[in-house]
């Protein structure tokens, strides 16, 4: 359970089931990343922002059949994990998009950065998602325990290895 | 920089900002609540407080009735035994003493297993009276007086009047609405207590001589008689005593007395263990 200030998840579950929207707003601020984060690792990047919306609004309407507040995290991740499915059969075109895209803009960055996604997305799916919770949202390894339910020592194992077949994938060198 | 650190700040671009919905706009599903589970829950309970109430065994005090409905229920009587009511059963406790236990059987069946001395425990039925003589047994009746008396062990006395039929394990016998007595037919016969005369003796055999000694006091006529008298012999041979003519024109209560120990070896039947409390009605009763 994530507490941010006096608000645990499960406290802020239940004012949302009893209609307190800013109850919800909060859990959509604390969990959009790892929505968003999961998404990317499955769907073309220009896809995600709209999906993670979909994502929240599915949430929103479904709020009333989670029995247990408490595992919110694991609940809105499997929403999500579950909406990138639904979207698989479009997911490789829109992917290839995305190379398009950053080639067009003829920076480097947007290249290396494409190329990195990339590299990401073919990873296995644990390192995948904690490195874009990692790299991509920009969350510290407690944080990413915190709002997966991972122990920090797996994040950290995770985050070890992902890097170590990130760069490999890569090919960059130990300088 | 850190690779680490270099990534991040390669794929920063990639950071989802997007626009929070408005979920004022959003209507939230209701749950369902599934009722029936909590229905079909308390329905069993009740059905099982009820069956647990109905089952409960009861003590019975004189001229008091037990009406069963849906379910069993058994009577305790401790010098008695256990007697069992099955489903849509009326019973009426008539006499409680320590030389009798008389039930009134009006409607449907018991099943009695008993440990008092024989002759003790006695139900009466519309059409029959039905004598423990130490064993476990099921009498079912209709409200016409109609029923059947099935033998598990040991025997029974079933009486109607002066007709009687001492019923066996493993046999059973029928009254009819008039009152009539089958004679008592083992379970694997291969005929029915109600088959015809003809049909009987036709396919009886050896362990069926018993059911023919049986039904000679109930032959209609010295012609019906001398038929079965003709059919028992061949399974089963009369003592010297007894002859056809003497079955045939001068039959009495009495005449096959001596018949009864072969045929009771022939068919497997244990002699009843007399004790000191059954009286049989007449000497007819043969074992």
């Amino acid at each position: 359970m994530v507490e941010s200030g006096l608000q645990t998840d499960a406290a802020l579950v239940r004012a949302a089931q009893r209609g307190d929207v800013p109850a919800f707003e909060s859990l959509y601020t604390r969990y959009a990343p790892v929505v968003h984060g999961v998404l990317l690792g499955r769907l073309a990047a220009s896809d995600v922002d709209d999906v993670v919306q979909e994502v929240f609004i599915t949430a929103y309407q479904k709020l009333q059949m989670l029995r247990e507040p408490a595992a919110f995290a694991g609940w809105i991740t499997r929403i999500a994990r579950n909406r990138a499915e639904d979207s698989r059969r479009s997911v490789l075109e829109r992917m290839d998009l995305d190379w398009k895209t950053a080639r067009r803009a003829n920076q480097e960055d947007a290249v290396d950065a494409a190329r990195a996604l990339a590299a990401i997305r073919a990873l296995p799916c644990s390192y995948r998602e904690t490195l874009m919770f990692r790299l991509v949202e920009g969350m510290s390894a407690d944080e990413i325990a915190q709002r997966t339910g991972l122990t920090s020592g797996s994040v950290r194992v995770n985050l070890h290895r992902g890097m170590r077949l990130l760069r490999e994938r890569l090919g960059v060198t130990d300088d | 920089m850190t690779d680490e650190e270099h990534f991040e700040m390669l794929l920063a671009r990639y950071r989802g900002a997007p626009q929070m919905p408005d979920f004022r706009a959003v209507r939230q599903e209701r749950r369902e609540v599934r009722r029936w589970p909590y229905a079909v829950a308390a329905a069993i309970v009740i059905v099982i407080a009820i069956g647990v109430l109905a089952t409960r065994p009861r003590t019975l005090r004189d001229g008091e009735i037990v009406q069963t409905t849906r379910f069993s229920t058994r009577i305790k009587a401790p010098s008695i035994g256990t007697i069992d009511l099955a489903p849509h059963t009326t019973v009426q406790l008539v006499q409680s003493s320590h030389d009798r236990y008389l039930l009134d059987l009006r409607e449907g069946s018991i099943h009695a297993t008993t440990t008092s001395p024989p002759g003790v425990f006695m139900v009466n039925t519309p059409k029959a009276s039905a004598i423990d003589l130490g064993c476990e047994y099921t009498l079912s009746v209709q409200p016409s007086g109609a029923g059947m008396l099935h033998v598990t062990a040991g025997w029974v006395d079933l009486r109607y009047g002066f007709i009687q039929s001492l019923v066996p394990a493993n046999a059973s016998a029928t009254i009819d609405a008039e009152g009539n007595l089958s004679a008592p037919v083992f379970d694997d016969a291969p005929f029915r207590p109600d088959s015809s005369l003809d049909t009987i003796l036709r396919t009886a055999r050896t362990k069926d001589a018993f059911t023919l000694l049986n039904l000679l006091p109930r032959a209609a006529n010295a012609d019906q008689r001398v038929r079965i008298f003709d059919r028992l012999n061949a399974l089963v041979p009369a003592p010297a005593n007894i002859t056809r003519e003497a079955v045939r024109d001068r039959w009495s209560m009495g005449t096959a007395d001596a018949w009864w120990p072969p045929v009771l070896k022939a068919s497997g039947v244990s002699a009843i263990k007399k004790k000191k409390r059954y009286s049989p009605l007449s000497s007819a009763d043969g074992p």
